[in-house]
């Protein structure tokens, strides 16, 4: 089964707050739940901000394992500028879920703690 | 009062006067202040937004504004009144709840898509519209403001300048790094900090990732042109091209305020340039 997420009907073409967010990954999280596939199209979306995608996919993180979400988690029709501001929040997201306290360690040493 | 500014304008001294008349009213226990405003030679419209800020909860009445300045508040809303906006310069002055993110997203199409205020390439225009959702989210998400989030904006086409305020009366920069960091931070570092690489106070605030908005909107104005200003408490900091200030105000800004500056003539792309394969984003 695969799920079709299309952000433009549910969210509309800005796709900019947190609380838009949580509603799409509460979506992707019933599907990765019953390990079902679910794509998340990009289509006809004009804006979008990291609280968005931080919210709906990168929360995912700390729900799921990477291969998880790498398995049943699918995008499609993004633009080149959302796709790359999508793989950096994923990319932050990994980070901060594997160890949070390494985050607060850099932060602390660019402090001069 | 007599308001002690000749100017206010978005720079350190313009929010210095601010913050000064902020010191000066918060004592007031009427609602109603009037504000005489015969110095008073230039007032930028986007400054609109701290000044309403700082009047949350009251009803200023302004006396003696010259001509051009009465003019353009009542063009942009700030006063009570109509008049039509000729040139098409002028974002109004709003207040928003902060559940009120829909009308600040109709607030913005409105102002940045359906009118195209001013002529920018689109990718310029959607980079600098999800700048402001970056910042009003950022205001609901971090400054617990009850009193309001306000938003105000400035088109100046001879200089190809666009200038957006947006302001909170929340808990501000330095308080809230400062919780974060358990430390006690000079209010300019701290807001210094949270604009640099990927700090972000939210690692302990609710399980979020984050702290790339602000990252992105720096590297978007850095690529433009543009400045940033940020005033909260006594911090202020300001950036532009490369370069970066960190002064302390003398009366602080009760809340924050960030406001951005754009040149609207820039024809870059604004593409990402990460690279990366389709399949590697997860």
């Amino acid at each position: 089964m695969n799920e079709v997420v299309e952000l433009r009907s549910i969210v509309g073409v800005n796709c900019v707050s947190s609380d838009d967010g949580h509603g799409v990954y509460q979506r992707i999280q019933r599907a990765l739940q019953d390990k079902n596939d679910i794509t998340v199209s990009f289509a006809d979306v004009e804006d979008v901000t990291t609280a968005f995608l931080n919210a709906a996919i990168g929360k995912l993180y700390g729900e799921f394992d990477e291969e998880t979400i790498r398995l049943h988690l699918h995008v499609t029709d993004a633009e080149g500028d959302h796709r790359a501001l999508l793989k950096r929040v994923v990319d932050r997201a990994k980070d901060f879920f594997k160890d949070p306290s390494k985050i607060e360690a850099a932060v602390r040493e660019e402090l001069g703690e | 009062m007599m308001l002690p500014a000749y100017r206010i304008d978005s720079s350190l001294d313009g929010f210095a006067a601010i913050g000064r008349i902020y010191t000066e009213i918060r004592e007031m226990t009427s609602r109603e202040i009037e504000i005489d405003c015969q110095r008073l030679t230039w007032l930028g419209a986007n400054m609109c937004a701290p000044l309403g800020a700082i009047m949350a909860g009251r009803r200023p009445r302004y006396v003696s504004l010259s001509e051009n300045i009465e003019d353009i508040l009542t063009k942009n809303q700030f006063l009570a009144g109509s008049r039509t906006d000729r040139f098409g310069t002028t974002i109004t002055f709003q207040e928003f709840k902060r559940d009120e993110r829909a009308r600040f997203e109709q607030y913005i199409e409105h102002h940045f898509r359906g009118k195209g205020l001013p002529r920018m390439t689109s990718t310029l225009l959607r980079r600098f519209r999800e700048s402001l959702f970056e910042l009003f989210e950022n205001a609901v998400a971090h400054s617990d403001t009850r009193l309001g989030i306000f938003a105000c904006g400035q088109f100046f086409p001879k200089k190809n300048e666009l200038h957006f305020c947006i302001a909170d009366r929340g808990v501000g920069i330095p308080a809230r790094v400062g919780e974060f960091l358990r430390q006690t931070i000079r209010p300019c570092d701290a807001i210094e900090w949270a604009m640099s690489k990927q700090n972000t106070t939210r690692l302990v605030q609710d399980g979020l990732p984050g702290g790339l908005g602000l990252k992105l909107i720096r590297e978007f104005i850095e690529l433009n042109g543009g400045a940033i200003r940020v005033a909260s408490d006594t911090g202020y900091w300001s950036f532009r091209g490369k370069t970066t200030s960190s002064l302390m105000l003398p009366h602080g800004f009760p809340g924050t305020a960030v406001d951005i500056e754009i040149n609207t003539a820039d024809t870059k792309s604004y593409a990402l340039i990460d690279e990366f394969e389709q399949n590697e984003i997860f």
